[in-house]
Protein backbone atom coordinates (compact mmCIF):
# COMPACT_ATOMS: atom_id res chain seq x y z
CA UNK A 1 0.00 0.00 0.00
CA UNK A 2 2.94 2.21 0.64
CA UNK A 3 4.67 1.64 -2.50
CA UNK A 4 1.41 2.53 -4.27
CA UNK A 5 0.86 5.09 -2.26
CA UNK A 6 4.53 6.30 -3.36
CA UNK A 7 4.03 5.24 -7.04
CA UNK A 8 0.99 7.54 -6.93
CA UNK A 9 2.92 10.50 -5.89
CA UNK A 10 6.02 9.86 -7.67
CA UNK A 11 3.50 9.76 -11.07
CA UNK A 12 1.58 13.13 -9.71
CA UNK A 13 4.83 14.85 -8.89
CA UNK A 14 6.39 14.11 -12.43
CA UNK A 15 3.13 15.43 -14.32
CA UNK A 16 3.56 18.81 -12.37
CA UNK A 17 6.70 18.42 -14.07
CA UNK A 18 5.49 18.37 -17.17
CA UNK A 19 3.35 21.12 -16.62
CA UNK A 20 6.02 23.29 -16.01
CA UNK A 21 7.33 22.49 -19.36
CA UNK A 22 4.35 22.94 -21.04
CA UNK A 23 3.94 26.40 -18.98
CA UNK A 24 6.84 27.38 -20.21
CA UNK A 25 6.36 26.51 -23.62
CA UNK A 26 3.00 28.56 -23.78
CA UNK A 27 4.85 31.68 -21.94
CA UNK A 28 6.82 31.82 -24.73
CA UNK A 29 4.21 33.36 -26.84
CA UNK A 30 4.43 36.34 -24.93
CA UNK A 31 8.15 36.39 -24.96
CA UNK A 32 8.35 36.21 -28.85
CA UNK A 33 5.97 39.41 -29.14
CA UNK A 34 8.15 41.17 -27.06
CA UNK A 35 11.21 40.16 -29.04
CA UNK A 36 9.31 41.68 -32.65
CA UNK A 37 8.68 44.47 -30.98
CA UNK A 38 12.19 45.66 -30.34
CA UNK A 39 13.79 44.58 -33.54
CA UNK A 40 13.22 48.18 -34.46
CA UNK A 41 14.87 49.37 -31.61
CA UNK A 42 18.27 50.28 -30.08
CA UNK A 43 20.08 47.30 -28.87
CA UNK A 44 20.15 48.31 -25.02
CA UNK A 45 21.02 45.71 -21.99
CA UNK A 46 17.36 45.64 -21.47
CA UNK A 47 16.47 44.48 -24.95
CA UNK A 48 19.35 41.83 -24.50
CA UNK A 49 17.64 40.51 -21.88
CA UNK A 50 14.37 40.44 -23.87
CA UNK A 51 16.02 38.40 -26.12
CA UNK A 52 18.28 36.00 -24.08
CA UNK A 53 14.36 35.46 -22.41
CA UNK A 54 12.74 34.22 -25.50
CA UNK A 55 15.89 32.43 -27.26
CA UNK A 56 16.92 30.50 -23.73
CA UNK A 57 13.15 29.79 -23.26
CA UNK A 58 13.23 27.75 -26.52
CA UNK A 59 17.10 26.23 -25.81
CA UNK A 60 15.91 25.62 -22.48
CA UNK A 61 12.61 23.68 -23.03
CA UNK A 62 14.27 21.79 -26.69
CA UNK A 63 17.14 20.54 -23.82
CA UNK A 64 13.76 18.77 -21.60
CA UNK A 65 12.66 17.40 -24.67
CA UNK A 66 15.41 16.05 -25.95
CA UNK A 67 16.61 14.56 -22.59
CA UNK A 68 13.48 13.32 -20.79
CA UNK A 69 12.02 9.74 -22.70
CA UNK A 70 8.94 9.81 -20.47
CA UNK A 71 8.46 13.51 -21.44
CA UNK A 72 8.52 12.78 -25.49
CA UNK A 73 6.41 10.03 -24.88
CA UNK A 74 3.57 11.91 -23.05
CA UNK A 75 4.04 14.64 -25.95
CA UNK A 76 3.51 12.13 -28.52
CA UNK A 77 0.07 10.81 -26.72
CA UNK A 78 -0.81 14.05 -26.15
CA UNK A 79 0.12 16.16 -29.31
CA UNK A 80 -3.13 17.78 -30.39
CA UNK A 81 -3.34 18.87 -26.95
CA UNK A 82 -0.32 21.29 -27.46
CA UNK A 83 0.43 21.64 -30.82
CA UNK A 84 -1.17 22.85 -33.93
CA UNK A 85 -0.68 24.31 -36.59
CA UNK A 86 -1.18 27.69 -34.50
CA UNK A 87 2.21 27.25 -32.63
CA UNK A 88 4.07 28.43 -35.79
CA UNK A 89 2.87 31.70 -35.70
CA UNK A 90 2.82 32.21 -31.69
CA UNK A 91 6.16 30.67 -30.53
CA UNK A 92 8.48 31.11 -33.77
CA UNK A 93 10.10 34.03 -34.89
CA UNK A 94 9.85 35.22 -38.81
CA UNK A 95 12.85 34.96 -40.79
CA UNK A 96 12.80 38.36 -41.38
CA UNK A 97 12.58 39.06 -37.86
CA UNK A 98 15.22 36.61 -37.15
CA UNK A 99 17.74 38.50 -39.88
CA UNK A 100 17.30 42.15 -38.55
CA UNK A 101 18.14 40.58 -35.10
CA UNK A 102 21.52 39.10 -35.82
CA UNK A 103 22.41 41.89 -38.04
CA UNK A 104 21.76 44.15 -34.91
CA UNK A 105 24.01 41.39 -32.75
CA UNK A 106 27.14 42.34 -34.59
CA UNK A 107 29.09 45.32 -33.59
CA UNK A 108 32.53 46.18 -34.65
CA UNK A 109 32.99 42.35 -35.70
CA UNK A 110 31.93 41.05 -32.34
CA UNK A 111 29.01 39.38 -31.84
CA UNK A 112 27.55 40.60 -29.15
CA UNK A 113 24.06 38.81 -28.20
CA UNK A 114 23.43 35.67 -26.26
CA UNK A 115 25.00 32.73 -28.00
CA UNK A 116 21.07 31.47 -28.55
CA UNK A 117 20.46 33.68 -30.81
CA UNK A 118 23.06 32.91 -33.13
CA UNK A 119 22.07 29.32 -33.24
CA UNK A 120 18.41 29.65 -32.94
CA UNK A 121 18.31 27.57 -36.48
CA UNK A 122 20.37 25.01 -35.07
CA UNK A 123 17.99 24.85 -31.64
CA UNK A 124 14.94 24.61 -33.80
CA UNK A 125 16.69 21.79 -36.11
CA UNK A 126 17.28 20.18 -33.04
CA UNK A 127 13.89 19.69 -31.56
CA UNK A 128 12.62 18.56 -34.83
CA UNK A 129 14.42 15.79 -34.55
CA UNK A 130 11.40 14.69 -31.94
CA UNK A 131 8.85 15.21 -34.24
CA UNK A 132 7.48 12.19 -36.39
CA UNK A 133 6.83 13.23 -39.89
CA UNK A 134 2.79 12.59 -38.87
CA UNK A 135 3.24 15.10 -36.12
CA UNK A 136 5.19 17.70 -38.55
CA UNK A 137 2.87 17.47 -41.46
CA UNK A 138 0.08 18.77 -38.96
CA UNK A 139 2.19 21.44 -37.42
CA UNK A 140 2.70 22.50 -41.22
CA UNK A 141 -0.58 22.10 -42.33
CA UNK A 142 -0.59 25.84 -42.46
CA UNK A 143 0.98 27.34 -45.34
CA UNK A 144 2.37 30.06 -43.72
CA UNK A 145 3.91 28.04 -40.93
CA UNK A 146 5.56 25.72 -43.69
CA UNK A 147 6.93 28.66 -45.23
CA UNK A 148 8.37 30.09 -41.90
CA UNK A 149 9.90 27.15 -41.38
CA UNK A 150 11.43 26.48 -44.95
CA UNK A 151 13.12 30.04 -44.95
CA UNK A 152 14.79 29.62 -41.56
CA UNK A 153 15.99 26.26 -42.88
CA UNK A 154 14.44 24.22 -40.01
CA UNK A 155 12.44 22.49 -42.99
CA UNK A 156 13.77 21.25 -46.37
CA UNK A 157 11.78 21.74 -49.74
CA UNK B 1 78.15 4.51 -52.90
CA UNK B 2 76.88 7.35 -54.95
CA UNK B 3 73.26 6.12 -54.28
CA UNK B 4 74.34 5.45 -50.47
CA UNK B 5 75.41 9.39 -50.48
CA UNK B 6 72.30 10.67 -52.12
CA UNK B 7 70.38 8.23 -49.30
CA UNK B 8 71.87 9.31 -46.31
CA UNK B 9 71.73 13.34 -47.24
CA UNK B 10 67.96 12.99 -48.34
CA UNK B 11 67.48 10.79 -44.58
CA UNK B 12 69.75 13.95 -43.15
CA UNK B 13 67.60 16.88 -45.12
CA UNK B 14 64.39 15.01 -44.05
CA UNK B 15 65.23 14.47 -40.91
CA UNK B 16 66.29 18.04 -40.21
CA UNK B 17 63.08 18.93 -41.76
CA UNK B 18 60.60 17.05 -39.29
CA UNK B 19 62.97 18.91 -36.46
CA UNK B 20 61.10 22.12 -37.61
CA UNK B 21 57.29 22.83 -37.21
CA UNK B 22 56.18 26.34 -38.46
CA UNK B 23 52.57 27.23 -36.97
CA UNK B 24 50.07 30.46 -37.40
CA UNK B 25 48.16 32.33 -34.74
CA UNK B 26 44.81 30.51 -36.66
CA UNK B 27 46.09 27.03 -35.77
CA UNK B 28 47.26 27.69 -31.85
CA UNK B 29 43.82 27.44 -30.71
CA UNK B 30 43.02 24.32 -32.64
CA UNK B 31 46.49 22.71 -31.43
CA UNK B 32 46.05 24.07 -27.92
CA UNK B 33 42.46 22.30 -27.51
CA UNK B 34 44.32 19.01 -29.79
CA UNK B 35 47.11 18.46 -27.37
CA UNK B 36 47.55 20.91 -24.23
CA UNK B 37 48.23 18.50 -21.66
CA UNK B 38 45.98 20.59 -18.90
CA UNK B 39 43.03 20.45 -21.31
CA UNK B 40 43.49 16.75 -22.11
CA UNK B 41 43.29 15.71 -18.26
CA UNK B 42 40.10 18.37 -17.96
CA UNK B 43 38.55 16.54 -21.01
CA UNK B 44 39.03 13.08 -19.05
CA UNK B 45 36.98 14.83 -15.97
CA UNK B 46 34.31 15.31 -18.14
CA UNK B 47 34.31 11.74 -19.42
CA UNK B 48 34.38 10.42 -15.76
CA UNK B 49 31.03 12.92 -14.84
CA UNK B 50 29.23 11.51 -18.11
CA UNK B 51 30.43 8.03 -16.78
CA UNK B 52 28.97 8.90 -13.74
CA UNK B 53 25.46 9.90 -15.12
CA UNK B 54 25.15 6.32 -16.36
CA UNK B 55 26.83 5.01 -13.11
CA UNK B 56 23.48 6.97 -11.17
CA UNK B 57 20.86 5.47 -13.50
CA UNK B 58 22.14 1.71 -13.59
CA UNK B 59 22.49 2.18 -9.80
CA UNK B 60 18.43 2.41 -9.90
CA UNK B 61 18.22 -0.86 -11.32
CA UNK B 62 18.69 -4.42 -8.64
CA UNK B 63 22.14 -5.52 -7.75
CA UNK B 64 23.09 -8.67 -5.73
CA UNK B 65 25.00 -8.41 -2.84
CA UNK B 66 25.44 -12.43 -1.50
CA UNK B 67 25.59 -11.45 1.93
CA UNK B 68 22.85 -9.33 2.64
CA UNK B 69 20.67 -12.83 0.68
CA UNK B 70 22.73 -15.76 2.92
CA UNK B 71 21.46 -13.29 5.94
CA UNK B 72 18.16 -13.90 5.16
CA UNK B 73 17.18 -17.35 6.09
CA UNK B 74 18.49 -16.35 9.38
CA UNK B 75 16.75 -12.79 9.67
CA UNK B 76 13.98 -12.57 7.75
CA UNK B 77 13.89 -9.05 9.13
CA UNK B 78 16.62 -8.52 7.12
CA UNK B 79 14.45 -8.34 3.84
CA UNK B 80 13.54 -4.85 4.39
CA UNK B 81 17.20 -3.97 4.68
CA UNK B 82 17.47 -5.66 1.09
CA UNK B 83 15.28 -2.70 -0.63
CA UNK B 84 18.39 -0.76 -1.76
CA UNK B 85 19.15 -4.25 -3.64
CA UNK B 86 16.67 -5.56 -5.04
CA UNK B 87 14.25 -2.27 -5.86
CA UNK B 88 16.72 0.81 -5.34
CA UNK B 89 14.75 2.55 -7.30
CA UNK B 90 11.97 2.91 -4.88
CA UNK B 91 14.48 5.05 -3.16
CA UNK B 92 14.12 8.74 -4.05
CA UNK B 93 17.30 9.96 -2.81
CA UNK B 94 19.10 7.30 -5.92
CA UNK B 95 16.65 9.74 -7.95
CA UNK B 96 18.03 12.40 -6.64
CA UNK B 97 21.43 11.61 -6.90
CA UNK B 98 20.68 11.08 -11.16
CA UNK B 99 19.93 14.24 -11.12
CA UNK B 100 22.50 15.79 -9.50
CA UNK B 101 24.95 13.91 -11.26
CA UNK B 102 23.63 15.61 -14.92
CA UNK B 103 24.08 18.82 -13.25
CA UNK B 104 27.12 18.48 -12.09
CA UNK B 105 28.54 17.17 -15.23
CA UNK B 106 26.73 20.35 -17.10
CA UNK B 107 28.97 21.98 -14.25
CA UNK B 108 32.19 20.27 -15.13
CA UNK B 109 31.71 21.09 -18.63
CA UNK B 110 31.27 24.72 -18.07
CA UNK B 111 34.55 24.63 -15.83
CA UNK B 112 36.17 22.81 -19.03
CA UNK B 113 34.78 25.90 -21.48
CA UNK B 114 36.57 28.35 -18.87
CA UNK B 115 40.13 26.33 -18.87
CA UNK B 116 39.82 26.02 -22.10
CA UNK B 117 39.51 29.50 -23.01
CA UNK B 118 42.11 30.66 -20.76
CA UNK B 119 44.38 28.34 -22.26
CA UNK B 120 44.00 29.31 -25.45
CA UNK B 121 44.20 33.07 -24.62
CA UNK B 122 47.32 32.24 -23.28
CA UNK B 123 48.91 30.79 -25.90
CA UNK B 124 47.71 33.39 -28.30
CA UNK B 125 48.79 36.04 -25.58
CA UNK B 126 52.19 34.39 -26.11
CA UNK B 127 52.30 34.22 -29.67
CA UNK B 128 52.02 38.10 -30.39
CA UNK B 129 54.24 38.32 -27.70
CA UNK B 130 56.80 36.21 -28.89
CA UNK B 131 56.41 38.01 -32.16
CA UNK B 132 56.44 41.32 -30.99
CA UNK B 133 59.91 40.45 -28.42
CA UNK B 134 61.19 39.19 -32.38
CA UNK B 135 60.40 42.77 -33.30
CA UNK B 136 62.29 44.19 -30.84
CA UNK B 137 64.76 41.99 -31.60
CA UNK B 138 65.48 43.34 -34.53
CA UNK B 139 64.74 47.03 -33.29
CA UNK B 140 68.23 46.58 -31.12
CA UNK B 141 69.93 45.12 -34.00
CA UNK B 142 69.12 47.90 -36.03
CA UNK B 143 70.38 50.48 -32.89
CA UNK B 144 73.26 48.40 -32.58
CA UNK B 145 74.38 48.80 -36.83
CA UNK B 146 73.44 52.45 -36.33
CA UNK B 147 76.01 52.92 -33.21
CA UNK B 148 78.65 50.71 -35.06
CA UNK B 149 78.60 53.26 -37.64
CA UNK B 150 78.77 56.14 -35.22
CA UNK B 151 81.68 54.79 -33.48
CA UNK B 152 83.52 53.89 -36.86
CA UNK B 153 83.40 57.97 -37.77
CA UNK B 154 84.01 58.86 -34.26
CA UNK B 155 86.97 56.69 -33.97
CA UNK B 156 88.52 58.77 -37.38
CA UNK B 157 87.88 61.92 -35.67
CA UNK B 158 89.28 60.76 -32.89
CA UNK B 159 92.24 60.30 -34.78
CA UNK B 160 92.39 63.77 -36.43
CA UNK B 161 92.12 64.73 -32.78
CA UNK B 162 88.53 66.47 -33.04
CA UNK B 163 86.86 64.10 -30.32
CA UNK B 164 88.36 63.56 -27.25
CA UNK B 165 89.22 59.84 -26.65
CA UNK B 166 86.84 59.41 -23.67
CA UNK B 167 83.33 59.77 -25.75
CA UNK B 168 85.01 56.77 -28.18
CA UNK B 169 85.28 54.90 -25.34
CA UNK B 170 81.40 56.19 -23.96
CA UNK B 171 80.20 54.74 -27.63
CA UNK B 172 81.71 51.69 -27.17
CA UNK B 173 80.37 50.85 -23.66
CA UNK B 174 76.56 51.75 -25.01
CA UNK B 175 77.71 49.32 -27.51
CA UNK B 176 78.25 46.45 -25.29
CA UNK B 177 75.34 47.65 -23.11
CA UNK B 178 73.03 46.47 -26.31
CA UNK B 179 74.63 43.40 -27.16
CA UNK B 180 73.94 42.49 -23.44
CA UNK B 181 70.67 43.60 -24.50
CA UNK B 182 70.32 42.01 -27.59
CA UNK B 183 71.64 38.68 -25.76
CA UNK B 184 69.41 38.73 -23.04
CA UNK B 185 65.98 39.12 -25.51
CA UNK B 186 66.92 36.40 -27.61
CA UNK B 187 67.30 34.06 -24.38
CA UNK B 188 63.62 35.52 -23.79
CA UNK B 189 61.84 34.79 -27.25
CA UNK B 190 63.89 31.46 -27.34
CA UNK B 191 62.32 30.84 -23.46
CA UNK B 192 58.65 31.96 -25.31
CA UNK B 193 58.92 29.83 -28.16
CA UNK B 194 59.92 26.86 -25.26
CA UNK B 195 56.71 27.54 -23.49
CA UNK B 196 54.76 28.08 -26.48
CA UNK B 197 55.35 24.17 -27.64
CA UNK B 198 54.67 23.49 -24.07
CA UNK B 199 51.69 24.89 -24.44
CA UNK B 200 50.46 22.89 -27.83
CA UNK B 201 51.70 19.92 -26.56
CA UNK B 202 54.45 19.78 -29.06
CA UNK B 203 57.86 18.04 -27.74
CA UNK B 204 60.09 20.18 -27.04
CA UNK B 205 62.35 18.92 -29.40
CA UNK B 206 60.85 20.27 -32.51
CA UNK B 207 62.11 23.78 -33.72
CA UNK B 208 59.06 25.71 -33.23
CA UNK B 209 58.66 28.59 -35.91
CA UNK B 210 55.89 31.59 -35.76
CA UNK B 211 54.30 32.92 -38.93
CA UNK B 212 53.89 36.90 -38.84
CA UNK B 213 50.50 38.16 -37.90
CA UNK B 214 48.85 41.02 -39.27
CA UNK B 215 48.96 43.96 -37.24
CA UNK B 216 45.59 46.42 -36.87
CA UNK B 217 45.87 50.28 -38.31
CA UNK B 218 45.23 51.48 -34.90
CA UNK B 219 44.53 54.46 -36.81
CA UNK B 220 40.91 53.15 -38.67
CA UNK B 221 39.91 51.33 -35.08
CA UNK B 222 36.61 53.25 -33.36
CA UNK B 223 36.19 53.55 -29.72
CA UNK B 224 33.91 50.83 -27.99
CA UNK B 225 31.60 51.11 -24.99
CA UNK B 226 31.05 48.98 -21.84
CA UNK B 227 27.65 49.07 -21.98
CA UNK B 228 27.76 46.97 -25.74
CA UNK B 229 30.23 44.41 -24.21
CA UNK B 230 28.79 43.45 -20.85
CA UNK B 231 25.65 41.98 -21.63
CA UNK B 232 27.50 38.84 -23.68
CA UNK B 233 30.27 38.91 -21.30
CA UNK B 234 28.22 37.91 -18.24
CA UNK B 235 25.79 35.94 -20.14
CA UNK B 236 28.47 33.25 -22.02
CA UNK B 237 30.38 33.64 -18.64
CA UNK B 238 31.35 30.09 -17.55
CA UNK B 239 32.49 31.17 -14.09
CA UNK B 240 29.04 32.36 -13.85
CA UNK B 241 26.85 29.18 -15.54
CA UNK B 242 29.13 26.75 -13.17
CA UNK B 243 27.24 28.63 -10.28
CA UNK B 244 23.74 28.23 -11.51
CA UNK B 245 23.99 24.43 -12.17
CA UNK B 246 25.67 24.09 -8.65
CA UNK B 247 22.28 25.96 -7.16
CA UNK B 248 20.35 23.88 -8.92
CA UNK B 249 22.45 20.70 -8.11
CA UNK B 250 21.50 22.18 -4.29
CA UNK B 251 17.29 21.46 -4.60
CA UNK B 252 18.19 18.21 -4.69
CA UNK B 253 20.06 17.89 -1.52
CA UNK B 254 17.33 19.80 0.36
CA UNK B 255 15.28 17.45 -1.61
CA UNK B 256 17.33 14.39 -0.60
CA UNK B 257 16.58 15.77 3.39
CA UNK B 258 12.94 15.79 3.23
CA UNK B 259 12.98 12.15 1.56
CA UNK B 260 15.70 10.73 4.15
CA UNK B 261 13.44 8.59 5.67
CA UNK B 262 13.11 6.22 2.76
CA UNK B 263 16.48 5.67 3.01
CA UNK B 264 19.89 7.49 2.26
CA UNK B 265 21.70 6.73 -1.31
CA UNK B 266 25.38 5.92 -1.40
CA UNK B 267 25.20 6.75 -4.93
CA UNK B 268 28.18 9.55 -5.54
CA UNK B 269 27.29 12.90 -6.57
CA UNK B 270 29.70 12.63 -9.67
CA UNK B 271 32.63 15.18 -10.03
CA UNK B 272 32.42 17.81 -8.47
CA UNK B 273 29.99 16.78 -6.24
CA UNK B 274 32.36 16.73 -2.63
CA UNK B 275 30.99 20.89 -2.73
CA UNK B 276 28.41 18.97 -1.21
CA UNK B 277 29.95 16.94 0.84
CA UNK B 278 30.07 19.35 4.03
CA UNK B 279 26.02 19.05 4.38
CA UNK B 280 25.27 16.69 7.09
CA UNK B 281 22.34 14.08 5.68
CA UNK B 282 20.39 11.70 8.31
CA UNK B 283 19.50 8.05 6.83
CA UNK B 284 16.37 8.06 8.26
CA UNK B 285 14.33 10.75 9.46
CA UNK B 286 15.64 12.41 12.60
CA UNK B 287 15.58 15.78 14.65
CA UNK B 288 18.76 16.64 12.60
CA UNK B 289 15.97 17.18 9.34
CA UNK B 290 15.89 21.41 10.28
CA UNK B 291 19.24 21.89 10.47
CA UNK B 292 20.29 20.03 7.09
CA UNK B 293 17.75 22.18 5.23
CA UNK B 294 18.93 25.41 7.16
CA UNK B 295 22.76 24.45 6.03
CA UNK B 296 21.69 23.66 2.22
CA UNK B 297 20.02 26.95 2.27
CA UNK B 298 22.89 28.53 3.55
CA UNK B 299 25.01 26.83 0.89
CA UNK B 300 23.01 28.38 -1.43
CA UNK B 301 23.58 31.67 -0.02
CA UNK B 302 27.31 31.04 -0.20
CA UNK B 303 26.99 30.43 -3.65
CA UNK B 304 25.02 33.51 -4.55
CA UNK B 305 28.09 35.69 -3.17
CA UNK B 306 30.77 33.74 -4.92
CA UNK B 307 28.50 34.28 -8.20
CA UNK B 308 27.71 38.06 -7.38
CA UNK B 309 32.03 38.51 -6.72
CA UNK B 310 32.54 36.98 -9.81
CA UNK B 311 30.04 38.96 -11.77
CA UNK B 312 32.31 41.87 -10.43
CA UNK B 313 35.49 40.35 -11.36
CA UNK B 314 34.13 39.77 -14.96
CA UNK B 315 32.92 43.63 -15.04
CA UNK B 316 36.03 45.03 -13.27
CA UNK B 317 38.36 42.89 -16.21
CA UNK B 318 35.51 44.40 -18.80
CA UNK B 319 35.88 47.83 -17.69
CA UNK B 320 39.88 47.94 -18.16
CA UNK B 321 39.63 46.14 -21.35
CA UNK B 322 37.67 49.32 -22.74
CA UNK B 323 39.35 51.67 -20.97
CA UNK B 324 42.68 50.47 -22.79
CA UNK B 325 41.46 49.93 -25.66
CA UNK B 326 40.29 53.47 -26.10
CA UNK B 327 43.30 55.06 -24.76
CA UNK B 328 45.58 53.22 -27.16
CA UNK B 329 42.89 54.34 -29.85
CA UNK B 330 42.92 58.10 -28.71
CA UNK B 331 46.65 57.94 -28.71
CA UNK B 332 48.12 56.63 -31.30
CA UNK B 333 48.70 60.09 -33.23
CA UNK B 334 50.75 61.06 -30.36
CA UNK B 335 52.83 57.68 -30.72
CA UNK B 336 52.99 58.12 -34.63
CA UNK B 337 54.13 62.16 -34.01
CA UNK B 338 56.92 61.33 -32.15
CA UNK B 339 58.28 58.25 -34.14
CA UNK B 340 58.06 60.72 -37.30
CA UNK B 341 59.98 63.22 -35.38
CA UNK B 342 62.47 60.85 -33.92
CA UNK B 343 63.24 59.59 -37.56
CA UNK B 344 63.27 62.91 -38.52
CA UNK B 345 65.54 63.99 -35.93
CA UNK B 346 68.07 60.70 -36.46
CA UNK B 347 67.99 61.58 -40.53
CA UNK B 348 69.42 65.29 -39.85
CA UNK B 349 71.95 64.38 -37.57
CA UNK B 350 73.30 61.74 -39.51
CA UNK B 351 73.81 63.70 -42.63
CA UNK B 352 75.44 66.52 -41.06
CA UNK B 353 78.23 64.40 -39.94
CA UNK B 354 78.23 62.71 -43.12
CA UNK B 355 78.58 66.18 -44.62
CA UNK B 356 81.34 66.65 -42.50
CA UNK B 357 79.70 69.42 -40.00
CA UNK B 358 80.88 69.73 -36.56
CA UNK B 359 78.13 67.48 -34.48
CA UNK B 360 78.51 66.30 -31.04
CA UNK B 361 79.03 62.39 -31.59
CA UNK B 362 76.56 62.51 -27.78
CA UNK B 363 74.08 64.12 -29.58
CA UNK B 364 74.05 61.51 -32.01
CA UNK B 365 73.78 58.81 -29.59
CA UNK B 366 70.79 60.62 -27.92
CA UNK B 367 69.33 60.38 -31.46
CA UNK B 368 69.71 56.76 -32.11
CA UNK B 369 68.09 56.69 -28.82
CA UNK B 370 65.57 58.30 -29.32
CA UNK B 371 64.82 57.07 -32.50
CA UNK B 372 65.18 53.36 -30.53
CA UNK B 373 62.60 54.21 -28.07
CA UNK B 374 59.39 55.90 -30.32
CA UNK B 375 59.98 52.53 -33.08
CA UNK B 376 59.22 50.32 -29.64
CA UNK B 377 56.73 52.29 -28.18
CA UNK B 378 55.16 52.25 -31.30
CA UNK B 379 55.57 48.50 -32.18
CA UNK B 380 54.37 47.60 -28.62
CA UNK B 381 51.35 49.78 -29.19
CA UNK B 382 49.80 47.49 -32.01
CA UNK B 383 50.80 44.62 -30.51
CA UNK B 384 48.81 45.66 -27.51
CA UNK B 385 46.11 46.54 -29.39
CA UNK B 386 46.09 42.89 -30.59
CA UNK B 387 46.28 41.76 -27.25
CA UNK B 388 43.40 43.79 -25.74
CA UNK B 389 41.30 42.65 -28.94
CA UNK B 390 42.09 39.27 -28.07
CA UNK B 391 41.16 39.16 -24.46
CA UNK B 392 38.08 41.52 -24.94
CA UNK B 393 37.04 38.40 -27.43
CA UNK B 394 37.88 36.26 -24.32
CA UNK B 395 35.66 38.12 -22.36
CA UNK B 396 32.74 37.85 -24.82
CA UNK B 397 33.48 34.66 -25.99
CA UNK B 398 33.94 35.27 -29.46
CA UNK B 399 36.21 33.87 -32.02
CA UNK B 400 38.89 31.27 -31.60
CA UNK B 401 36.90 31.40 -28.02
CA UNK B 402 33.19 30.49 -29.47
CA UNK B 403 32.16 27.22 -26.94
CA UNK B 404 28.52 26.41 -26.69
CA UNK B 405 27.64 26.06 -23.17
CA UNK B 406 26.34 22.77 -21.91
CA UNK B 407 22.66 22.54 -22.98
CA UNK B 408 22.84 24.33 -25.81
CA UNK B 409 25.86 22.11 -27.15
CA UNK B 410 23.70 19.13 -26.71
CA UNK B 411 20.60 20.88 -28.35
CA UNK B 412 22.46 21.87 -31.24
CA UNK B 413 24.27 18.43 -31.56
CA UNK B 414 21.40 16.27 -31.81
CA UNK B 415 20.35 18.64 -34.88
CA UNK B 416 23.69 17.95 -36.37
CA UNK B 417 22.87 14.12 -36.31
Amino acid sequence: MKYILFLSLVFILSSCKYGVTFSNLKNLEASKNDVELIATQELTTENQQILKKYFSGIKDISYEFLNNSNMQNYTHRKFSRFFDEAICNNIILDESYYSDLMRKCSVNGFFICSEEVKLYKEILIGIKKIFSEMEINTITANTACKDKLLNLGVLNE
Amino acid sequence: MKKILIAILLFTLNYAHAEEKVISLDEVASKVKETNFTILENAQRIYQAKETITFSKRNLLPKLNLWNVLKLPFDWASAIDMVQDIAPFLVPNNWFRVSQSKLFYLAQKEQYRALWANEVMTAKLLYTNTLRDQSFLKLLKTQETQLSELIAIVKTRTVFGEVPPQVLKFLKIRKLEIEEDIRLLDSLVYEEIKAMSYLMGIPQEIDLKLKNIVLPVVEDLSPISFDTFVFRAMDNAPELNQYGYIKEALKYVRKEAYFSFLGASTTSRGADGGVFNNIPLQDGLGFGLGSSVRITRSEGKILDINAEATKEVIKKNLYNLVYNFNSYIKNIDNQNERFQLAQENYETVKTQLILGMNVDPLEMLTSIDNLFDASISLENYKYEVVNTIEKLKRSIFNGDYTKKEGKLEDVTKRGEK
